[in-house]
Parts: structure tokens; C-alpha cells; sequence
């Protein structure tokens, strides 16, 4: 499996008043070529800033990548200018964001954004890129396109303005596509929609995924390969089969318990107990050593590496060291 | 701006363990802090006050004494600013007029936005028809420019007086509190604790007292403090076209006037009194956008 | 949607928004039936209007007869007539009805001071008003805009200080003071303009002497070719412009900034930034195109600052104009001109506003569909 994108220890620090915020401390993790990968974890575990530090769109003031490396296709895009990576985003590298109902601009017509992003990466006329926004509207399966090109985003529902999205997001056939909790705000139906949506376009345009979510269930669908972050940090990767089999990490386990499963009786749902750390002061060592019931000595004293336990599955605990 | 000492951990750690409220206290200070411009217009509002409660004191000539032997004098020891064209000392007469100019001010807002208050809440709580209604009116005294209707309400009082000045504004004023008032009740109407209200029985007046008036102040008084420094400068223009004070009071607006025509020779007589006005109006303007940035959360980060 | 593309040739400004289907934005359904709901909304405004100037001038004042006949310079003969020609005696819902078919007559009653008709009077002195404002506030957008997103975008350096310390002193300057002060600099002291005031030199006037035929003497001079008139003209209108409009530019650049750095917060300018537009790109056709709809509704507000602010400036700069009018009218006690004029500039910021309404409309596709 060839590399696509391989991230190595990064660390995006945001400098707020109340301190330094280390939203993301040291991740490392690969994405090959023509593979849909999971990144899950809760809220406020550093999944978005990972994918918008890939992007360098983190603002200074206040965020800033301070160390790592993300060679993508052979180049480290931490050390590009912004002028190179401005040819890299929404040509080489999409991101759909989370928020359908705000991510296109109000005033313009839908068929206008699309063929914007066109015109600007491959240099076509504008009416070449406006019949090309067209195959795109059809392509992500909305009906009429030629009268929905020339609507404003706010005439459209969410999921169809989701699908305009993903359409601008795949319009210069990128090599990888992030979507940061793409089906969140929509209901279930449309959620399972708009999944089918993005793994036909995938294997259409050949292009590899990095699907941010918190949804375990929406993780099993669809990806190949899961990482599991925990405040800051990835804690277990590995192939999807893998980890639902069986999970290593102490915060794994505990997120797989959590799941009320059809074929299981319980009482109670199963909870981890205690609370997301505040990144301003993380606990030491091993960040989940407070709520871990396994917890050792040196789990509160050095932070352990991912270390592969199997082929294709690896995590960082002291438990398997 | 980033502050990454030893300070700054110490600080935190003191906040962590103190009450929400000394909290926010000192989160505000830090707010002020960052934005020197507030304290600036806090600092200028404050010595505007300080001018008017200690007018007497500060003034060394009787403002409304006459004294023609001195006429015209420039700037000098005696007259700090210079006399005008009866011999009245300028710089008492600033003095005194930063009281009218406060009277008026406080005065005018303090009327429309007591109507406004009542009009507005009713609007805004009660919807329908009446708010339509309201709304109308209100529009339709928008569709007025302020200084206009303050010079027609003042031309149909008859009176040239710095009271009949008061009503005008106040009748101009009145609207824009309305509005403001309506947009935050309706906004605080659909909050969920109205309605836990209204389901343990509480009527709507009891509502409107416990609940939306008190969170009503708060937006009042930002839009009054932004208001007052347009106030004063309405007051001055009404003084100065002649409706307003009467010729000889000393009233910042009438003395430009006065002073108009002799700015060739005497240029003091307008200069002084308009430099007042701009720098009570600039106290009251940075003094309304720093409250107003400290209220706004969303500029917090 | 509605008629092809090729039905109907519009000028280039329509294709300016940067679509393809921007002409059909001028045709749609939904902008007309917004500007004809607009227009009907506004007659019952100035219904309104009517009804508060009526109560000011028949039921407000002690004595509206006298009043009318012009307070010191009545006498009785006059007060008699006057009574009769308002109907002063009769109830007053029947006077609100006289004068209500007045004012849609055009007769906004009549001068005891001049003895002309008040609309002949204002029709006179209108089209300088015109042309002061309308320059104002063409400078003060012209201005106001760029000024306002360089603040924004360079937020909280040295530009943006400068500008907004800029914008502060503008609104707390009361502008009668700014034009003794640009009078007294500009021309006692450093004698760059001809004349204190007034529209026109003397000498022009008699050497150069400008045709009538819109009325706006700027205009009619170009039309003309009479470049000496011109010139003269324009040295005029500078000085109150820049008095009038600096408190314009104050009111737009604060809120062109305040809008530009929401705007810049939205999502859609992350999602452009994420596909690859440069910074510049995303403020000027993104943002800005965003930020203009707020700052639009303070250009609607700055019209009727405007119209207030003639009535200052005018007689600061012996403009001939309404304002100084209704200035002039003040002074003589010359109630019946007050009362024409207050209502004759409400319909005309009504009909303003009704055009930024629309413009407004134009820039905000959301606005269209309610």
C-alpha cells in the first residue's frame, strides 16, 4: 500500500489568556493510497485541529503548529508558505466541514461557488467550469441539477447543501478528502445517504478519506483503518476489523462498552468515569492515567508510544509494553 | 498580548479558587486593560461630571456677568479662554455649560427610555396587534431625521427654551429605545425559563417585572451611554440654528453661534466651546463602545 | 425560473456580482414582488407623517392662527384669512382632511414671510441640497468603505488605530464647529477658496453664467461645457462636502469594520479558505460582498444624517439650499416653511430609504424570498 499522507508527531498549540491550550501533542499516524480512515474521539479531543493543521489553517493568533512533520505525496506540508499551500487545498486536499447549513456563502448562487474553485485550479473558461459545476451537482446525486445551480445555498435543505459541498470538495479530483463530522447535524436517513454518497465519490475520483466523527457506528461502515484520539493524542490505531474485535487500550475498551449493543442485556450503560481533561494543564505522562482503572505508576510519570501489539494494530499503553 | 510567565500560572490558579463572580470581576478589569481606549472615555466622562458638580468651585468669573470693558480679550492670565462679545468669562461659561449639557442629556434619556421601557416591553411581550401597531409609530417617526423633527416639535412649542429642547429630544429619542427594548424582550420571551415560568402559574405582569425588566437595564444602559454624546451634539446644533437656549445663556451649542461671526478676529469664542462639546461627546462615545465591547461575549476569547 | 437569457440585454453593472445568472436576478420573481410590498408599505408611513406633522402645526402650538399668519408680523386682516384659507375653525378631523388634499395637491401652504407658496420656495433651493448631499455621500461611501475593511483586516495595528481614532473624532464632532473651523483655516487664514461660502463667486456668476437645465448646477455646467463655471463650482462644493461627509465616513467605516470582522468569522470564509482562495480574494469578493448588507443599512441611515446635516452646514457655508431655509425660516419665525419643509424631506428620505431598501434587497438574496 503506497503512502499518501504521513503525519509524524505533531503538535498544534493554541496560546490563549488562560494558558496554552495543547490541543494536539504529538499525533503520528499514515494514510495510504485509496483507504478511508477513521478518526474518532470525543469532543474536544483534538480531531478537528489535526485535519485543519494537515490543511495549515490553524490562525495565528492564537493556534500555531509548533513540531511535527506531515509529508504528503513525498513534501512536508508543514514547511510550505502559505502561497504553496493554497495550491494544495481544494485541489489536492478537500475538507467538508461540519455545518451544511453554514458552509456556503449566502449570496452567491450554488452553481457559481462550484465553478469558483474550478476556474481557480485548472484555469478553464467560466463557462466550461459552469457546465462542469453541473456534472458535479448531478454527481452527488441531486436531481435537476441545471435548476439547482442557479439557487442561493438558503433555497436548498441541509443535506442538499451538504451534497454542494462534498461537491466543491471534489471538483478538482482531489488525492484526499477530510470531512470533519460530515453527517452530524443531519437526521439518520440522510446520514446513511450522504455515507453511500461519499465512498461512491471516493472510489470514483480515487481519492483516500479521513472521516472525523464520534460515531463508532458510522466508523464501522465505512473505514479501513480507525484511530482512536484521546485528549491530544492518538491512543490505539489500526485496521477497523482490529480494533472493534478487539480493542486494547483502557479508553478503547471503555468506548466500546459504552455502545449498548442489541444482543447484550444490561442494566445500566457502562460510562468512564471521571472527566476530559483541561489541555491548558494535562494530566502528566499518560493523559487518560486518571480515569484509567489500570492505571501504574509510570503511566502518571512518561507518555507511552504506540507501539504495535499485532499486525495493523497498535496502541500506546503501558499495559502491552 | 501572550503572556506565558510565572504570573500568569499564579493568576490562575488564584481564579480557579475564587467565586464566579470575583471571576468575572477580574476578567473584566482584564477586558478594560486590553483596550486603553475605554478607560480613556471613562476617564473623560468622569471629569465632564467633575466639571458640572464643581462648577462653582472651578469657575473664577461669574458666567453670566457682564463686563464690556473687557470685551474680546484673547486668552490671558484673568480669562483663560478669552472673552465674548460682552465681556463674559469663556472658560466659567464651559464650566457651567457642561451642566446643561448633562441635565439635558440625562434629562432626554431618561424619558425616552422610560417610554421606550413600557412601549417596548408591551410590544415585545404581548406581540399581535398592539406590536404592530408600536411598530408603526415607530416607524413612522424614523422616517423623520432626528434634527428635523426636533426642530419642528420646538417650532410648534412656540418657546425658544432649553426646556422646550428637553421635549423635543425626548420625542425624538423615544423611538429608538422602543425598538431596542422590543427586539430584547422578544429575544428573552422565547428563553425556556419563561415558559417554566408561565407553567408554575406566575401572569405575565409578574413575568415582566421578575424577569425581562431587569435584562432590559443592562441594554438600555449601553445604548444610553452611546446616545448620550448624540444628545448633546442634537442639543448644540438645536442651540445653535436658535431654538434652543436663548442668546446670552451659556450653553455650548449658543456660544459657537454667538461666536460665529467674529471667528475671523476672535476666533476663541467658537473654538473653546466646540472643543467641549467634542470632548464630552468623545468621553461618552469610547465610555459606550467598551461597554458595550465588555457586554458583547462573543468578543471574548 | 422564469425568461431565458437572452431576452433581455442589461448593461454589464448587472453581471457584476460575478454569475452568469446575475441578469436574471433584476427579473426574478421575488425582487418585484419585494419592491412593489415595499412601496405599499410605505404609504402608510407617510400617512403617519402627515398625521404628526398636522398635530405639530394645527393642534400642538397655543395659537395656530396666529402662528400662521406669522406670529410678530400678523395682524388681523392676515390671522382672518389665514383662518379661512386652513379651515382653522372647523373640527379637527376635518382640518386633518384639508390638509391632508393639500399636501397631495402640492400645496404646502404659504410663506407670511416671503408670500410664496413653500413647495415653490423649496423646488427652488432643493436641487443644491441635492447636489451637496448626493456628492457627500458618494465621497463618504467612496471613502468609508475601503477605510473600514483595511481597519478590519488589519485589525488592532496601526492602521486600524489610526482609523478608528479617525471615525471617533468624526462622530463626536458636532459638524457646525468643523465647518467654522475648515472656513477659518481654509479660507481666513490660508485663503485657498475664493469665498467663505456660497455656491457660486460673484464675477463667475456674471462672466460664466450656468444654464438651467436640470437644475443641478454641477451637471448643467458639464452638459454645457462651461469649464470655467465648473471649476469655480466645484472649489464651492468641496468644503462643505468634506464637513458633511465626515461624519459619514466615521458612521460607515465603523460599521463596514464591524461587519467585515463577523463576516470574517463565518463558516463559508473557512470553507473558502479551505479551498484554496488567497486572503485577498476571500475580503474583497467573500467577505465584503457579506459585509456590504449591514453596511447598506447604515447608508440608509447616513441619508437622513445627511438630510439633518444639510440644515447645519448649509448655514455654516450660506449653501443655498433647504437647509439654510429652513435655517432663515427659524430665524424670522416663518412657521408655515418649517412645517413644508419637515414634510416635504420626510417623503423624500421615505423615498431614500425605499431605494436602499431595495439595494439592499439586491445584495441579500435571503431578504427576497419572505
Amino acid at each position: 500500500m503506497e503512502s499518501l499522507l504521513k503525519i509524524s508527531g505533531l503538535r498544534t498549540y493554541f496560546y490563549t489568556y488562560q494558558g496554552v491550550v495543547k490541543a494536539v501533542d504529538g499525533v503520528s499516524f499514515e494514510v495510504n493510497k485509496n483507504e478511508t480512515v477513521g478518526l474518532v474521539g470525543e469532543t474536544g479531543c483534538g480531531k478537528s485541529v489535526t485535519a485543519l493543521s494537515i490543511m495549515r489553517l490553524i490562525q495565528w493568533p492564537p493556534g500555531k503548529i509548533v513540531g511535527g512533520e506531515i509529508i504528503f505525496k513525498g513534501e512536508d506540508l508543514a514547511l510550505k508558505t502559505d502561497r504553496e499551500m493554497r495550491e494544495i487545498r481544494g485541489n489536492r486536499i478537500s475538507m467538508i466541514f461540519q455545518e451544511p447549513m453554514t458552509s456556503l456563502n449566502p449570496v452567491f448562487r450554488v452553481g457559481d461557488q462550484i465553478a469558483d474553485v474550478i476556474v481557480l485550479h485548472q484555469k478553464v473558461k467560466r463557462k466550461e467550469a459552469l457546465k462542469k459545476a453541473v456534472q458535479m451537482i448531478e454527481a452527488v446525486n441531486i436531481p435537476d441539477p441545471e435548476k439547482v445551480a442557479r439557487q442561493y445555498p438558503h433555497e436548498l435543505s441541509g443535506g442538499m447543501r451538504q451534497r454542494i459541498v462534498m461537491a466543491i470538495a471534489i471538483a478538482c479530483n482531489p488525492d484526499l478528502l477530510i470531512a470533519d463530522e460530515p453527517t452530524t447535524f443531519l437526521d439518520v436517513t440522510v446520514q446513511a445517504q450522504i455515507l453511500k454518497l461519499m465512498e461512491s465519490l471516493r472510489n470514483k475520483v480515487k481519492a483516500s478519506m479521513i472521516l472525523i466523527t464520534h460515531n463508532l457506528g458510522v466508523v464501522a461502515q465505512t473505514c479501513n483503518k480507525v484511530m482512536v484520539m484521546y485528549a491530544g493524542n492518538v491512543v490505539e490505531s489500526g485496521h477497523v476489523g482490529k480494533i472493534f474485535e478487539n480493542p486494547m487500550h483502557p479508553y478503547t475498551k471503555g468506548l466500546m462498552n459504552a455502545i449498548p449493543k442489541l444482543n447484550e442485556h444490561k442494566d445500566r450503560l457502562e460510562v468512564i468515569k471521571g472527566l476530559v481533561p483541561n489541555l491548558v494543564n494535562p494530566p502528566s505522562g499518560c493523559t487518560f492515567h486518571p480515569r484509567c482503572q489500570h492505571a501504574m505508576e509510570i503511566c502518571s510519570k512518561q507518555k507511552p508510544a504506540l507501539t504495535e501489539i499485532e499486525e495493523n494494530h497498535l496502541a500506546g499503553c503501558y499495559l502491552y509494553h | 498580548m501572550i503572556n506565558m510567565k510565572e504570573g500568569k500560572n499564579r493568576i490562575n490558579r488564584w481564579k480557579e479558587s475564587h467565586l464566579p463572580q470575583t471571576r468575572e470581576f477580574r476578567f473584566i478589569l482584564h477586558l478594560l486593560r486590553r483596550s486603553p481606549l475605554s478607560i480613556l472615555g471613562l476617564a473623560i466622562v468622569i471629569c465632564v461630571l467633575l466639571m458640572a458638580i464643581l462648577a462653582p468651585f472651578l469657575a473664577n468669573h461669574d458666567p453670566h456677568e457682564i463686563d464690556l470693558q473687557n470685551k474680546f480679550q484673547p486668552p490671558n492670565r484673568e480669562y483663560y479662554f478669552g472673552t465674548d462679545s460682552v465681556g463674559q468669562d469663556i472658560y466659567s461659561r464651559i464650566l457651567y455649560g457642561s451642566r446643561l449639557a448633562l441635565q439635558t442629556g440625562i434629562t432626554v434619556l431618561a424619558t425616552a427610555g422610560s417610554i421606550g421601557l413600557i412601549i417596548g416591553v408591551i410590544a415585545g411581550y404581548f406581540r399581535g396587534k398592539i406590536e404592530e401597531v408600536i411598530m408603526r409609530i415607530t416607524d413612522i417617526f424614523f422616517a423623520i431625521p432626528s434634527l428635523i423633527l426636533a426642530m419642528a416639535v420646538s417650532a410648534a412649542l412656540g418657546e425658544r427654551s432649553l426646556t422646550v429642547t428637553l421635549v423635543a429630544l425626548s420625542v425624538v429619542w423615544w423611538p429608538f429605545y422602543t425598538r431596542t427594548v422590543r427586539g430584547v424582550t422578544m429575544s428573552l420571551r422565547e428563553n425556556q425559563y419563561i415558559e417554566a415560568s408561565k407553567c408554575i402559574g406566575a401572569n405575565d405582569w409578574r413575568i415582566i417585572f421578575d424577569h425581562i425588566l431587569p435584562n432590559t437595564l443592562g441594554v438600555i444602559i449601553v445604548q444610553a451611554s452611546m446616545d448620550m454624546g448624540n444628545v448633546i451634539l442634537t442639543a448644540a446644533a438645536l442651540s445653535f440654528i436658535g431654538f434652543g437656549a436663548g442668546p446670552g445663556e451659556a450653553e455650548w451649542g449658543r456660544m459657537i453661534a454667538d461666536g460665529r461671526f467674529y471667528i475671523q478676529t476672535y476666533p476663541w469664542m467658537t473654538i473653546f466651546p466646540g472643543l467641549a462639546i467634542f470632548f464630552a461627546v468623545l468621553g461618552f462615545a469610547l465610555l459606550g463602545d467598551g461597554l458595550r465591547d465588555i457586554l458583547d461575549p462573543r468578543l471574548r476569547w | 425560473m422564469t425568461s431565458g437569457r437572452n431576452q433581455h440585454r442589461l448593461p454589464p453593472f448587472f453581471s457584476f456580482p460575478y454569475s452568469q445568472y446575475a441578469s436574471e436576478a433584476w427579473l426574478s420573481m421575488g425582487l418585484k414582488t419585494y419592491i412593489l410590498k415595499r412601496v405599499a408599505m410605505l404609504i402608510p408611513v407617510m400617512l403617519g407623517v402627515t398625521v404628526i406633522t398636522f398635530l405639530l402645526s394645527h393642534v400642538i402650538p397655543s395659537n395656530p392662527s396666529w402662528v400662521w399668519a406669522g406670529s410678530m408680523h400678523a395682524t388681523e386682516e392676515t390671522i382672518q384669512n389665514v383662518i379661512e384659507r386652513y379651515h382653522l375653525n372647523e373640527p379637527l378631523y376635518v382640518q386633518y382632511l384639508y390638509y391632508l388634499s393639500d399636501l397631495l395637491r402640492g400645496d404646502l401652504g404659504t410663506s407670511p414671510v416671503t408670500n410664496r407658496p413653500v413647495l415653490d420656495d423649496l423646488r427652488q433651493y432643493f436641487p443644491n441640497t441635492i447636489e451637496l448631499s448626493v456628492s457627500s455621500l458618494i465621497f463618504s461611501i467612496l471613502v468609508g468603505i475601503p477605510l473600514g475593511v483595511v481597519s478590519a483586516t488589519r485589525k488592532d495595528k496601526l492602521p486600524d488605530h489610526v482609523s478608528r481614532l479617525f471615525s471617533l473624532c468624526g462622530v463626536s464632532m458636532p459638524i457646525f464647529w468643523l465647518g467654522l473651523l475648515l472656513q477659518m483655516v481654509f479660507y481666513y487664514e490660508l485663503r485657498w477658496i475664493p469665498d467663505p461660502g456660497g455656491r457660486i463667486s460673484e464675477e463667475i456668476l456674471v462672466k460664466f453664467p450656468v444654464a438651467h437645465i436640470t437644475g443641478l448646477k454641477l451637471l448643467d455646467s458639464v452638459l454645457t461645457g462651461n469649464w470655467p463655471a465648473l471649476l469655480n463650482l466645484s472649489v464651492h462644493i468641496i468644503m462643505p462636502m468634506i464637513c458633511l461627509s465626515y461624519s459619514c465616513i466615521a458612521l460607515i467605516s465603523r460599521m463596514t469594520r464591524s461587519a467585515m470582522l463577523e463576516v470574517m468569522r463565518a463558516d463559508y470564509i473557512r470553507t473558502a479558505r479551505s479551498t484554496g482562495f488567497s486572503e485577498r480574494v476571500i475580503i474583497y469578493k467573500h467577505a465584503l460582498r457579506n459585509a456590504l448588507i449591514p453596511a447598506t443599512t447604515v447608508i440608509g441611515f447616513t441619508v437622513g444624517w445627511l438630510l439633518a446635516g444639510s440644515v447645519v452646514t448649509e448655514s455654516v457655508f450660506y449653501w443655498p439650499g433647504i437647509g439654510q431655509y429652513a435655517v432663515n425660516a427659524a430665524f424670522r419665525f416663518d412657521f408655515p416653511s418649517i412645517m413644508g419643509f419637515t414634510v416635504f424631506v420626510a417623503l423624500f428620505y421615505a423615498l431614500a430609504s425605499l431605494v436602499v431598501d431595495i439595494t439592499y434587497a439586491y445584495l441579500d438574496p435571503r431578504i427576497r424570498y419572505e
